[in-house]
């Protein structure tokens, strides 16, 4: 007795493709399909991350910028006031340098009278312009050139030296010498300032 | 064409879609790295700028330090004054302790520098006549213990009678009031 090999249940009949079968070079198009989807999420999801990390980096930089500019307008504001305490400085100076003591020069110039020589009258007037600058109006009697020169070597011992000069010698021994005192020990502004009442 | 072809053309434009999607995420990367490396660049100027700043800072520092510890020493004295009436004060008190005999006495505000450190002085117009040397001292007393007021006149002459001199003097006290905010110190 022959085996029957053909399934008995397999009534379908053979068929023809109903189309022609695609070139087999394209059963690369659906793997490249399957690379393309692992290949895009994977790729995605990195460039996400990394545009993330990159927004981070440059909010961070952000605020540092804001932090540096601060600091930086925190400084120009300190240059600021330093300028303004330089300027103070100045005006400072410039008001002390002209308000030196006048006592110590008329005591100097009444001291250097002799015992026959008497003042009278010491003017000491201050320049409006030039405040450092001191006009000395001195009228004595008695002593004549000789008290003159004691009385100018006494002046230049307390640091002034006298410019335009005028000297007028009247009768019973009057003398009236007027003449600009210009401070000579100035120091330089910025090197070695110092209190004046302490020199 | 048929249904074959179609599937593998949608494969096919699927497959250039997410090459477009993620060229396109690519692009936004790297646009954002330049965004980035902008921001980089921009701090890199900031931390320059504020370096040159702060140099500049500290040149100006050490080139005004005589003149600001000038400043420190001298601004008490040239504030000691607030207001004229503390100028005329101040002035008076002297005159008092002293014991001197005044003669007249005559207050004046005047405007000095607008603008300036300091913008008003009391101008105080004063005529004594005493003792020599208690005038003298007086003056020396009231130079020392108000060394920034300026005696822009002193005339000397001799007074009615013995060793009395008379002294006119006209005395500068410079006037900054709190209110001038130069009070800011670095």
């Amino acid at each position: 007795m022959s085996m029957i090999t053909e399934p008995f249940h397999d009534i379908k009949t053979e068929r023809q493709d109903i189309t022609k079968p695609l070139p087999r070079i394209l059963i690369l198009v659906p793997v490249l399909f399957c690379i393309s989807c692992v290949a895009a999420i994977a790729l995605n999801l990195l460039f996400f991350f990394k545009i993330k990390e990159s927004e981070t980096a440059k909010v961070q930089w952000k605020s540092k910028i804001e932090q540096e500019t601060s600091r930086k307008s925190e400084t120009e504001k300190e240059i600021e006031l330093i300028k303004n305490e330089d300027r103070r400085a100045k005006d400072v100076f410039d008001w002390v340098e002209g308000s030196r003591q006048l006592q110590p020069l008329a005591v100097g110039v009444a001291r250097s009278m002799g015992v026959k020589s008497s003042i009278e009258e010491l003017s000491l007037v201050r320049d409006i312009e030039n405040p450092h600058q001191i006009r000395i109006g001195l009228d004595f009697v008695n002593g004549g050139q000789e008290q003159l020169d004691s009385t100018l070597s006494a002046i230049n011992e307390l640091g002034y030296r006298a410019y335009s000069a005028n000297q007028t010698s009247g009768q019973g021994g009057q003398v009236d010498y007027q003449a600009t005192l210009i401070w000579q020990k100035i120091i330089n502004k910025n090197n070695n300032l110092s209190l004046n009442h302490n020199e | 064409m048929n249904n074959k072809h179609f599937g593998c053309m949608a494969l096919g434009l699927f497959i250039i879609l997410m090459g477009h999607w993620t060229n396109a995420s690519y692009k936004k990367l790297r646009l954002a790295r330049d965004a980035e490396e902008i921001s980089r660049s921009a701090f890199d100027g900031a931390v320059f700028a504020r370096s040159a700043e702060q140099r500049k800072m500290v040149i100006l520092k050490n080139n005004t330090i005589g003149s600001r510890k000038y400043l420190n020493q001298w601004e008490p004295y040239v504030k000691q004054a607030k207001n004229p009436q503390y100028g005329e004060a101040l002035i008076n008190f002297r005159i008092k302790q002293a014991g001197i005999i005044t003669l007249s006495q005559v207050y004046e505000t005047v405007d000095h520098v607008k603008g300036g450190t300091i913008p008003k002085t009391l101008n105080a117009k004063l005529v004594f006549e005493d003792d020599y040397v208690k005038t003298l001292n007086w003056l020396a007393n009231l130079e020392g213990s108000l060394p920034a007021i300026r005696v822009s006149n002193c005339k000397l002459s001799k007074g009615q009678s013995g060793n009395d001199i008379k002294m006119e003097l006209s005395i500068d006290i410079p006037i900054i009031s709190s209110e001038d905010g130069n009070d800011t110190k670095t």
